[in-house]
Parts: C-alpha cells; sequence; structure tokens
C-alpha cells in the first residue's frame, strides 16, 4: 500500500553503485578472513520480546473515565481461586451479566492464552486476552490493546493488583461486540521469568533494572539474582568501540566495579548486558 | 565444515546471488556511503564466518538481511566495527551515494510513513520495499510468523490512519488495512 513508491532506491540503482572489480575484491577479501574465527556479531534482536505499545493505548487511557472496577457484588464470585491439581480444568475467565454488557474478569492469570480465547469463544466473542510479565510498575494495566469495533471494549485495570496467582483485571464488552479484539495486560512476573517491554519503559526496565545509567555490575548482579535470572550476555562498550571484545564477554572478564549502559531483554528469556569500565 | 574449495564455492554462490539486494537493502537504511560500505562487508564476513549456519537458496537473504539489520543497529549505537576489508568499496558508496536520491518534496504519503513509530516502518519496508512475505520478515527480525502476521496488521492500520488524516491533501481515500498476505 503506498509504501513501494517511498523506495529510496531499487535493487538496480544500488548494484550500480558498485564496480565489478570492488565487488570480486571485497569477496576475495572476506574470503581471506579465518572461517573459524569466534562467530561474529549479536546473537539476540533488540526487538524479539517487544510488544507493541502505540495509538490504542492512548485510546485506552482516554477511556479511563468509564473504566469499570471489579469489586466484588452480593453475586460476584471474587477471591483467591483455589490453586491444586485442577487449576487446568478451572475457568480461566468469569463471565457475568451487566446491562448490556458482559463483564469478563481474569480468574487464573497465568493460564495458556487458548484457554481464555476458548472462553471468549464459547460467548460468541472472538477476542485474545494476554497477560504478560511486567515491570512491577506497570502490573495490573494494559499494554496493549487492539479493538476493532472502535472503543466499545472497557478495559478493567487493577494496578497493583495483577500477581500471578489474583488478578483483577477484566473487560467489559457489549453483547453485541462482533469484532476481533486484542488486550494485552500486565501482571507480576515469576521468578527468573522476563518481563515484556515496550517503548515508554525506561532504559532497563525490562529486566527490572530501571534507571541504568550509574549502576555497578555488582548492583546489576544482585537484581538478577533475586530474579533468578541466570543467562546473561556480556557485551561490552568502550568509548564508541566493542574493542577488544567484540564479540562479547564472559561472566569472568567482567568486573564488579563497571557500569551497566544498557540493559535489554533478549529473546529466550536471555538478558543482554552492554557493560563499560566508564561510567558515561 | 566442508573442505576449503567447497566453502569457497558455497560462499562465492551466495555472494552472487544475494549481493546486490543486501546491498540494496543496507543503502535504503544508511544516510553515507561509508556506514554501507562497513555493513556489507561486515554481513558478508559474519556469512563466511557462519557459513554452515546460512540457509540455502533464496532462504540466505532473509537471514542476510537479518545480520545486516544486527550490524546496522551496533553502528547505531556506536559498536562501529571498520574493516580494512571495505576500503575501495567505501570510496565508491560514498561517491554514489552523495548522487541517488535527489530530495523532493514530501509526499502526503512520505510523511504519514514518517509519522509512523519505527517498528512499523521497518515492517512496512521490509515488504514494500525488500517484497519479504511474513516468513520471511520473521527471519529477519528474529520473531514468530504469527507476531509479524499481527504486527503488520497493526502497522498498516496506523498507517491507514495516518493518511485518512491527510487524505484531503492527497485526495484519495485509503482503505483500511486487511489482514492477510502482503499484497
Amino acid at each position: 500500500m503506498n509504501v513501494e513508491r517511498l523506495n529510496p532506491i531499487s535493487e538496480e540503482e544500488a548494484a550500480a553503485m558498485v564496480s565489478r572489480q570492488t565487488r570480486d575484491d571485497l569477496a576475495e577479501r572476506i574470503m581471506t578472513a579465518p572461517p573459524d574465527e569466534a562467530p561474529a556479531p549479536v546473537r539476540h534482536g533488540r526487538w524479539g520480546r517487544r510488544l507493541l505499545v502505540g495509538v490504542p493505548l492512548a485510546a485506552v487511557v482516554a477511556a479511563a473515565g468509564v473504566v469499570v472496577f471489579s469489586v466484588a457484588g452480593p453475586d460476584q464470585k471474587v477471591g483467591p481461586v483455589s490453586l491444586g491439581p485442577n487449576r487446568a480444568d478451572a475457568a480461566a475467565l468469569s463471565f457475568r451479566k451487566e446491562g448490556g454488557s458482559l463483564v469478563v474478569t481474569v480468574k487464573d492469570p497465568v493460564a495458556d492464552p487458548a484457554r481464555y480465547r476458548k472462553e471468549f469463544a464459547a460467548h460468541g466473542l472472538n477476542i485474545e486476552l494476554d497477560l504478560k510479565p511486567v515491570s512491577p510498575r506497570n502490573a495490573g494495566t494494559v499494554v496493549f490493546l487492539e479493538d476493532q469495533e472502535g472503543s466499545r471494549i472497557e478495559v478493567i485495570q487493577a494496578e497493583g493488583e495483577c500477581g500471578v496467582e489474583i488478578c483483577n483485571v477484566g473487560v467489559k464488552v457489549p453483547v453485541d461486540y462482533k469484532g476481533y479484539a486484542h488486550i494485552i495486560f500486565g501482571r507480576e512476573a515469576r521468578p527468573g521469568e522476563m518481563y515484556d517491554t515496550g517503548p515508554g519503559d525506561r532504559p532497563g526496565e525490562g529486566v527490572g533494572l530501571p534507571e541504568i545509567p550509574g549502576r555497578t555490575m555488582a548492583e546489576a548482579w544482585d537484581v538478577l539474582a533475586e530474579r533468578k535470572i541466570t543467562d546473561v550476555e556480556y557485551r561490552y562498550e568502550f568509548r564508541g568501540s566493542d574493542r577488544p571484545y567484540p564479540n562479547g564477554l564472559t561472566r569472568d572478564q567482567v568486573k564488579p566495579e563497571w557500569y551497566v549502559r544498557d540493559a535489554l531483554a533478549g529473546s529466550e528469556g536471555q538478558v543482554i548486558l552492554f557493560v563499560s569500565p566508564e561510567k558515561e | 565444515m566442508g573442505p576449503p574449495d567447497t566453502r569457497r564455492h558455497r560462499f562465492e554462490e551466495i555472494y552472487r546471488r544475494h549481493h546486490d539486494a543486501v546491498l540494496a537493502y543496507i543503502v535504503r537504511r544508511t544516510d553515507n556511503g561509508h556506514d554501507a560500505a562497513d555493513v556489507l562487508a561486515e554481513t558478508f564476513l559474519v556469512a563466511w564466518r557462519r557459513l554452515d549456519e546460512v540457509p540455502d537458496g533464496e532462504r540466505a537473504r532473509p537471514w542476510l538481511f537479518g545480520v545486516a539489520r544486527r550490524t546496522l543497529a551496533n553502528l547505531r549505537r556506536g559498536a562501529r566495527r571498520r574493516t580494512a576489508l571495505s576500503e575501495r568499496l567505501r570510496g565508491e558508496l560514498a561517491h554514489a551515494h552523495r548522487h541517488a536520491a535527489p530530495a523532493t518534496e514530501p509526499s502526503a504519503v512520505a510523511v504519514a510513513f514518517r509519522r509512523l513509530p519505527e517498528q512499523d516502518r521497518e515492517l512496512l519496508a521490509l515488504a514494500g520495499w525488500e517484497g519479504l512475505d511474513f516468513g520471511e520478515i520473521a527471519v529477519v527480525l528474529g520473531c514468530s510468523r504469527n507476531a509479524v502476521r499481527i504486527r503488520m496488521f497493526r502497522a498498516r492500520r496506523r498507517f491507514a490512519r495516518e493518511l485518512n488524516t491527510h487524505e484531503d491533501l492527497i485526495g484519495e481515500r485509503v482503505v483500511p488495512a486487511s489482514e492477510g498476505g502482503v499484497a
């Protein structure tokens, strides 16, 4: 859709920028490099686990005036869910009719999202719900919302009240809602679980290390140990260069008095720390 | 890892087949020839060193884009890797870059595109400029195909929304994106 028109340069134009000779020269030079030298860069994309938070979230904030809190009414069952072996069989959501709407609250915050989906479907709703581990600051809030019928779904946020056992978030959906919607709430993380992050997070917040600048490695290690995160990759930064460690460092090479420059959530539960002997 | 000649042969094949596409990918995302040259050299150096990991045939292309993308990201955060490999290339590209793409008045489409979050622009460009499908974009970004599908849907919607806010300027109504394969 129109993006093609914005293409700054075609493949043919790019190809014409480089002479045949230069092209062959580069290939030859590359092939003189020892093939089995330490494998080169970065295995983990910066965006691996990021959620997209954008326009829709602003819509949610604007609608905050009509947010319904899931305070227990006389006929409403709210409270600790039994956590016995039957947990997987118990309903993951609770549905309650209220006027022309269904009020849906989360009973099992760590259920497989497929179960939420199924329970919504059983009520004729095409809604995807997810609860993602986030930093404590964001637990109980909406981190993503896509509502196809334009703001007809009200979200029930529960700041500070969304753990892995009990979580008071939910949604209020008109009974005649036919569109697709996708809502992601943040919940507290379990030990060892990475945070999902998005734009608006402070640097390092994704791994529980907000206000990163100035943190020492010793402090960072304490935080990670507390969260039982053991899979850490270290990348070196010193005055704009990764020399002499272009392929990263082992933990033994990192000094406790060094500084953390940035911390990212890598893929598969890994944390990537950019470390430097210098503070800034 | 095969004997040296097999390795060379395989690398030359990959290089010959994908050099132009990778170069175009990089030139579109850099603003000077020096950066483009360094990233191109680094990308193929990685391919040479990790030749056993490079997928066969056309599937090598998104893999190479993924390497180029990470190299660009490193470049942007200042972790520049200057290799002696790309000296000559640097000269040629620096010259060519100056003469490419004369600045024109930005169209409403360009304005709308620029207003999108960077993630959206990246997705739309991978589909629109590199012509990749969801599976290939997933390889470039290192995420699941399904994640690409979802993000693309949103990116297109946001793009359509941005465009519609300018529809009086461009005089055409943009149909909201539908979910599906890359057109």
